[in-house]
């Protein structure tokens, strides 16, 4: 009941019901990738090389070696998201652990966890995961892992903050009066209490992920063939730009569309948590 | 034999001493006030008790609960103590419930940790609880969120929560101080019953010697963290010795308290 009330004020919100289209529009296209396609978005076929949109069956056309723009989009929003669920949820594993180890340890750990915490957020996460390619080489996991790490000690800083606040608290006093023990207090107080703002960081760390691995991927760190990827579609196609300007431009609007619906529903998730908004909600 | 005994107890925050040799002593079912005013030290006297001082707090001296040493006990030992044995109602109303949680889960929460009860039984107990606190249709506010609350309700329910597992010891750190002036005379009423009723003994903070006056035997006064006085309220009252004492009886005369110009 809680969980729909928060559905319902995130949907009136603006940015929370444009988001919630994008990004919808982005698992669609993932969900339906697994089932269908159009044709096969790997298979080259030169005999239909260059064809315009409409020709042929391909709605949206074909690229230089026959391949079909469409099936290729609705693929890649499938390494698109993945890549953005794993990195988040590796970035919430990472943030958390850090955050924790930062408030619940003896002062001098805690200490030792805030600076370490620090210098990792000094490194770029596009520059961790070139490093971890040039090692490993490319990989999906490689991506996911540096974006995940990478915002994971971002959310740390956050996440301690707010844990901080929450520790702090007269409610959590209370609880710990009526004989609630640490790991309880953590579970029934503090983490329903640091939640929505955890949430709002992790949709942003989704839309961070989206770009990342489309960076790396245009710059040949990312995910790597067969697995078809808007940011590798963008690289292969941007010296033909002149000539077929739309090949190039759908994954870039697949691309920025994702991160803007993230965004958005990051903003939309923020309002509809709102402690003010939330009061007069229920209120009502 | 005292219920809760506390020799020399001194509390160091980052090297300075915010409360310095205090002693006190509470029989079971005895009222002791502790009065002072704003940074004496009677919030942090009150958490040293229940074992809830903030980190990087040393505490040093003796504080016995029915004769048993609680300082150097462990946190699973004190948890244990916690909310069972001794429990306490806190001064803001507001942030001392959790907003995110209903309150039936909230007053339940003590019988939940101590008794074991599973979570129907729990919401049985909890419209119980909130009937013996008078909080008005119980069924309905067990099913509320805290800021459908007033102040008032709110403090009833802290109140509730502490008494649920009817322990030996209950603190008030100042439960009225956040109240309206009407509520808190019903609020001292009904703290006043619950305690006589259980045999609850109490530590009654407060600043007001008037509210003092009304529900307590015994009262002593810190100042700068030092225990200057202590006695009977009545003889604090006609005969304070102590300056500090003096000024408060003033002031509360100066606002007119019948207990206080008698
Ligand atoms: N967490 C803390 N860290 C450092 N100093 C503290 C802390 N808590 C309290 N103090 C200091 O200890 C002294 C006593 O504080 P305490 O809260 O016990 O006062 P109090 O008598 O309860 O006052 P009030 O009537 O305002 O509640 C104050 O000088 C305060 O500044
Ligand atoms: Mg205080």
């Amino acid at each position: 009941m809680k969980f729909s009330r928060a559905v319902r004020a995130l949907l009136r919100s603006r940015s929370g019901f444009a988001g919630s289209v994008l990004v919808g529009l982005l698992v669609l296209s993932a969900l339906v990738s697994l089932v269908w396609t159009p044709y096969d978005p790997t298979l080259a076929r030169p005999q239909d090389s260059w064809l315009l949109p409409f020709s042929g069956g391909h709605v949206l056309g074909t690229d230089r070696l026959g391949r079909d723009e469409l099936s290729q989009l609705l693929t890649g929003a499938r390494s698109t998201l993945s890549t953005a669920l794993l990195a988040a949820a590796i970035a919430a594993a990472v943030g958390l652990a850090l955050a924790f180890a930062a408030v619940l340890t003896p002062r001098r750990l805690g200490a030792v966890v805030v600076q370490l915490t620090d210098v990792l957020i000094a490194f770029p996460v596009l520059l961790i995961a070139m490093i971890l390619t040039a090692v490993h080489g490319g990989s999906t996991w490689t991506v996911v892992t540096a974006i995940g790490v990478g915002a994971g000690v971002n959310l740390a800083r956050v996440a301690r903050a707010e844990a901080g606040r929450v520790l702090g608290t007269d409610y959590v006093l209370a609880a710990h009066a009526a004989g609630s023990g640490t790991w309880r207090t953590v579970r029934k107080h503090l983490l329903p209490n640091i939640a929505p703002t955890l949430i709002v960081q992790l949709s942003l760390v989704l839309s961070v992920a989206v770009l990342a691995e489309a960076a790396l991927s245009y710059l040949g760190f990312g995910t790597p063939a067969p697995a078809v990827s808007w940011g590798r579609m963008l690289q292969e196609q941007q010296q033909y730009v002149t000539a077929r300007p739309l090949l190039v431009i759908w994954p870039g609007l697949a691309v920025a569309a994702s991160v803007l619906g993230f965004n958005l529903l990051g903003d939309g998730l923020r309002e509809a948590t709102d402690a003010r908004l939330r009061v007069r909600e229920v209120a009502a | 034999m005292s219920l809760l005994k506390i020799t020399d107890l001194s509390v160091r925050i980052g090297g300075t001493t915010v409360v310095d040799e205090v002693g006190l002593a509470l029989d079971p079912g005895e009222r002791l006030a502790l009065i002072g005013e704003s940074g004496s030290g009677k919030s942090l006297t009150a958490l040293a008790v229940m074992g809830l001082l903030p980190g990087g707090a040393e505490v040093t001296g003796s504080i016995r609960l029915g004769g048993q040493e609680l300082l150097g006990l462990g946190d699973r030992e004190l948890s244990r103590l916690r909310g069972e044995r001794m429990a306490m109602v806190f001064q803001e109303p507001m942030s001392a419930l959790n907003p995110l949680m209903r309150i039936g889960k909230q007053l339940a929460e003590p019988l939940r940790l101590h008794r074991g009860l599973n979570r129907r039984q729990a919401s049985t107990a909890a419209v119980e609880l909130a009937a013996q606190v008078g909080l008005p249709d119980p069924e309905l506010i067990v099913r509320s969120w805290p800021h459908q609350l007033s102040g008032g309700q709110r403090q009833r329910v802290g109140l509730a929560m502490a008494l649920a597992t009817r322990p030996a010891l209950l603190i008030a750190d100042e439960p009225t101080t956040a109240l309206d002036v009407t509520v808190q005379a019903d609020m001292l009423r009904l703290l006043d019953d619950l305690v006589q009723q259980h045999g609850t003994a109490l530590l009654f903070i407060s600043h007001d010697l008037a509210v003092v006056a009304q529900l307590c035997q015994r009262a002593a006064v810190l100042k700068d963290g030092r225990l200057v006085e202590e006695g009977t309220t009545d003889t604090l009252v006609r005969t304070p010795q102590h300056p500090y004492t003096q000024r408060l009886v003033e002031a509360a005369r100066a606002t007119g308290s019948e207990e206080v110009a008698r």
